[in-house]
């Protein structure tokens, strides 16, 4: 009896043990599901907190834009929803320490794969059938003439008309070709690449317009025109070559329209000094060297003195992450910084500059202070901002007066022609508000250059061209 | 708003879960839930948020006339009413541009084609206030007199945009009588953080993938190149859609709902009948118990249900023949499985099974894809090679060696691997520890690795927001 008593408590003293062991176990688990409540709830509301209280940007030096400003109320905006929506935008758009995260980005999405044959692109593939149509056939006398004086070459073209171009502009959603930049970007040997669109129709429609600038300004003016190429057409392995146009092409189509208008030719300046430093691997632009060699191309067209790069100032900054990191958000290119190189002109000139409707002006540099821009904005070293018309007196003597009409590419060339031209004016064909042939004709120039990259030639800023013509 | 934006994380959710934890009395709480779901409601839509409350007050009105004539004429016609207001609202709102174009391309006419804005959720509460609306009648559940009570079911935010579809009848209850748990709150959180990873992490990257296929003219896309695309897209869909339904569900629980599950691992089907009893649950639900019911044809309702199920569910997911293509796509092969019944299905070896229906499923995501016929018909051709496109090129090989780890963890969640490590961890008192640990681990980081990508994505709506 007793010993049947006693196994019946000892049954019950284990039964209570483990009663007890699960009991532990079941509170421990229950405590880490408290901890995980608590712990992400804390989550939420530190980062609540400080995306409503702590100040926001107002600018993003990575992606060179302003950003999303709170909305202006309109019962209008309201009604459709876009009052809403802006005010969310600008909640997400500016959050504090934006910069930061954005690099957090890139080192999670560089995670989320291994590289392949040393590419990655980004954007989307769009392969072109790179067929090239006719150009417009030229009689033997070339449009590139030595001889440039006062009075330039006649008009002896005789206008033949040419064939449609085979290739049908594919319009479908192809970022390649809009403005400047693009998002269609590969990354090869940390170098990034914009991949190029082109459009033969488009090179035409910019060819016009150059036309029409030498048929306003008349004889007394010398007009070019240079298209300068961009990395692609010097950078891009051959394997990946159905991706972009051929911006050598598409420029020569360009030239072959060209009525009365000087091609200059940037690409063979450049190819053969391929293997320098040309073009930035971080940024969308070209560097000053190979601004320079493209400008002394153009000094040769134009026939006028040019000053060696040996009697220039240079100077280099390291750590240098442009404008593509910012665009294709690659770590690649964030990791794998560059030298920053530019030359400054030791020749005497005075540079004054001008709102872009002309009713302000004021002193300035040619050339910015490196030491006060952020490093992912050293292009904007020369002559700082776009929105402004530029004109620089210099101490050459040689009659000479330069306009150039150009986009961001322009920039990095006027240094390199202080030595060149008595006077030069810069105007940005994207931001310039009064009419450009009035202007230049007040202003007496002798010589127009048109100095922009494929893809403003052949994207949508050539429209610019026309606007500032007949505005 | 959107669920996967700062805003409503870090701003718009916060708030309310503060007002609502602070308040004790449930009508206290359904008020804040009907505030801010109507104030979340008009962020996007500040006109057809009235559409929202007048539809409703709509259903609310016949409901009450169907309980006062109950088993007369009049609860019938009320019904009736009610059915065909809702169909013809979302009628209106969704598919007059489309039902107009195409009486102009059969008949010739040059009628204007209205271009009506759709409002977010239409495809959704219509639904919802259908089953509320026809429950009522078929006396499945009590006629709601608080008009208040019907609006927060309506218009009760978590489920409001993108679903799933709520039958009222599932949450009943709890409109009058609700807690959150501790468990509640867990899950709830843990559910929302899943979905939030699965959309910003997996979906939105799976989405550049196929952008970067499909973005542009697709007749140079290599054969090899067009099957990547769109089996990344079908992944991209179901991380997106799924990801948004479990913020959904977990959402709900944090305020002490529980929804009914929408997706259970669909691409776990051996066959396509199977896919779709795992796919967006809570409409094919919905149209088997409301549709099929509809005594059209009679004996011959068993296949002719079945293509106008098809029909209808190709045509709710958009106002273009592509959907309609793509519903009725299914509902051939669902045919043919019903035809072949079960017996001679199972004995059909289960690798081939598979294969079929992953084949089946994927080339229906091209057709879901693809709205322009045209580029729909270069889809077609690119997949067989007949565009002149090359079998394979380098462009997939990058692609998918700067993806190889997003695309495996994206195969991986596929599979149901959160059951699978449950199930395992149950059984040992220690792995039961380790995993309880981990997942707050898991939750912190998904949380903050969401929250940082989406620093990068300012503009960031879900897939399904055209319904």
């Amino acid at each position: 009896m007793e010993q049947q008593n006693d196994n019946f408590n000892i049954d019950i003293e284990i039964k209570r043990k483990k009663i007890r062991k699960r009991k532990k176990r079941w509170l421990r688990l229950r405590l880490f599901k408290i901890i995980n409540v608590v712990s992400c709830a804390m989550v939420f509301l530190v980062i609540a907190v400080c995306m409503i209280f702590m100040k926001r940007p107002e600018i993003s030096e990575i992606e060179n834009r302003t950003l999303a400003k709170w909305p202006e109320f309109s019962f209008e905006d309201y009604f459709s929803g876009k009052y809403t929506a802006g005010i969310e935008n600008h909640y997400n758009d500016t959050v504090p320490g934006r910069e930061n995260f954005k690099d957090m980005v890139a080192s999670i999405r560089g995670c989320f794969g291994v590289k392949s044959d040393e590419a990655k692109i980004h954007g989307t593939i769009i392969k072109k059938d790179n067929k090239k149509p006719e150009n417009k056939v030229i009689p033997t006398e070339t449009d590139e003439s030595t001889d440039i004086t006062q009075n330039t070459q006649e008009s002896t073209y005789k206008p033949v008309t040419t064939e449609q171009p085979t290739e049908k502009k594919d319009n479908w959603d192809d970022p390649a070709v809009e403005g400047e930049i693009s998002n269609n970007i590969l990354v090869y040997k940390n170098r990034g690449i914009m991949l190029y669109g082109g459009s033969y129709e488009n090179g035409e429609t910019y060819a016009d317009s150059v036309n029409a600038f030498k048929s306003d300004l008349g004889d007394d003016v010398n007009v070019y025109s240079m298209v300068c190429p961009t990395p692609v057409s010097y950078y891009l392995p051959k394997k990946y070559s159905d991706l972009s146009g051929s911006e050598k092409d598409n420029i020569e189509h360009i030239n072959s329209f060209l009525n009365g208008v000087i091609p200059v030719d940037a690409y063979s300046a450049l190819m053969n000094h391929k293997n320098e430093d040309i073009f930035t691997r971080t940024d969308h632009h070209w560097s000053q060297l190979g601004a320079y060699y493209a400008a002394e191309e153009f000094a040769k067209a134009a026939d006028v003195p040019f000053t060696e790069l040996s009697s220039y100032e240079k100077e280099k900054r390291s750590g240098y992450v442009g404008t593509l990191y910012g665009y294709s958000g690659d770590a690649d290119l964030k990791n794998n910084p560059e030298d920053f190189v530019c030359y400054r002109p030791k020749n005497k000139y005075e540079t004054e500059y001008f709102s872009t409707d002309l009713s302000e002006q004021w002193e300035g540099s040619l050339m910015m202070d490196l030491d006060r821009l952020d490093p992912v904005s050293w292009y904007l070293v020369f002559m700082g901002s776009d929105t402004q018309v530029a004109h620089i007196k210099t101490d050459v003597n040689n009659g000479r007066k330069l306009a150039v009409i150009k986009d961001s590419y322009g920039n990095a060339l006027i240094p390199c022609l202080t030595g060149s031209f008595e006077e030069i004016y810069v105007i940005d064909m994207r931001y310039f508000e009064a009419n450009a042939v009035s202007y230049l004709q007040e202003c007496g120039i002798t010589d127009l250059l048109f100095a922009m990259n494929t893809f403003s030639a052949t994207g949508s800023n050539f429209e610019c061209l026309e606007t500032i013509r007949t505005q | 708003m959107v669920f996967s934006s700062l805003f409503f994380l870090y701003f718009f959710l916060p708030v309310c879960v503060i007002f609502y934890a602070a308040s004790k009395k449930i009508q206290t709480r359904n008020f804040i839930l009907i505030a801010f779901s109507l104030f979340f409601y008009a962020w996007g839509e500040p006109l057809c948020v009235y559409m929202l409350i007048i539809s409703t007050a709509v259903n609310y009105l016949l409901g009450l006339i169907i309980e006062v004539n109950r088993g007369r004429f009049g609860a019938k016609a009320a019904v009736f009413s009610a059915v065909a207001f809702n169909i013809a609202v979302l009628g209106i709102f969704k598919y007059s541009g489309f039902i107009v174009e195409n009486v102009n391309s059969i008949f010739g006419l040059h009628l204007d084609v209205p271009d009506i804005k759709l409002p977010i959720g239409i495809s959704f509460y219509t639904f919802q206030i259908i089953s509320y609306i026809v429950d009522c009648y078929w006396e499945k559940v009590e006629v709601q007199k608080s008009f208040s009570k019907l609006l927060m079911y309506v218009s009760l935010f978590p489920q409001l945009v993108a679903g799933p579809i709520v039958r009222y009848s599932s949450i009943e209850s709890e409109i009058n009588s609700r807690r959150t748990t501790l468990d509640d709150l867990y899950a709830g959180i843990s559910r929302m953080i899943i979905g939030l990873a699965k959309k910003v992490i997996i979906s939105n990257n799976l989405s550049m993938i196929v952008d970067s296929f499909f973005g542009s003219d697709i007749k140079g896309i290599s054969v090899v190149g067009t099957w990547y695309a769109v089996i990344i897209y079908a992944m991209q869909i179901y991380f997106d859609f799924s990801g948004y339904s479990d913020m959904a569900i977990g959402l709900g629980r944090i305020f002490g709902f529980h929804f009914d599950e929408n997706f259970n691992y669909p691409f776990i089907c051996k066959d396509v009948s199977e896919f779709w009893q795992r796919w967006h649950i809570s409409l094919s639900t919905f149209f088997r118990d409301y549709l099929l019911y509809i005594p059209i044809f009679g004996k011959r309702r068993k296949y002719g249900g079945l293509f106008l199920v098809w029909f209808c569910t190709g045509l709710w997911h958009g106002a273009s023949w592509n959907y309609v293509i793509w519903g009725l796509y299914f509902g051939v092969f669902i045919f043919l499985e019903q035809l072949m019944g079960k017996k001679r299905m199972r004995k059909i070896p289960v690798a081939v099974r598979h294969i079929y229906n992953k084949i089946v499923i994927i080339i229906g995501f091209g057709i879901f894809y693809f709205e322009d016929m045209g580029r729909l018909g270069d889809f077609f051709k690119n997949l067989i090679g007949l565009n002149g496109n090359s079998f394979a090129d380098a462009y997939v090989s990058i692609s998918f060696s700067n993806n190889i780890f997003l695309i495996s963890a994206a195969v991986l969640f596929c599979f149901p691997v959160a059951k699978l490590i449950n199930t395992l961890s149950a059984k040992h008192p220690a792995a039961a520890y380790i995993t309880s640990v981990s997942k707050i681990a898991v939750n912190i980081s998904l949380l903050l690795v969401s929250s940082i990508l989406l620093v990068d994505a300012t503009n960031n709506p879900f897939l399904y927001f055209r319904f």
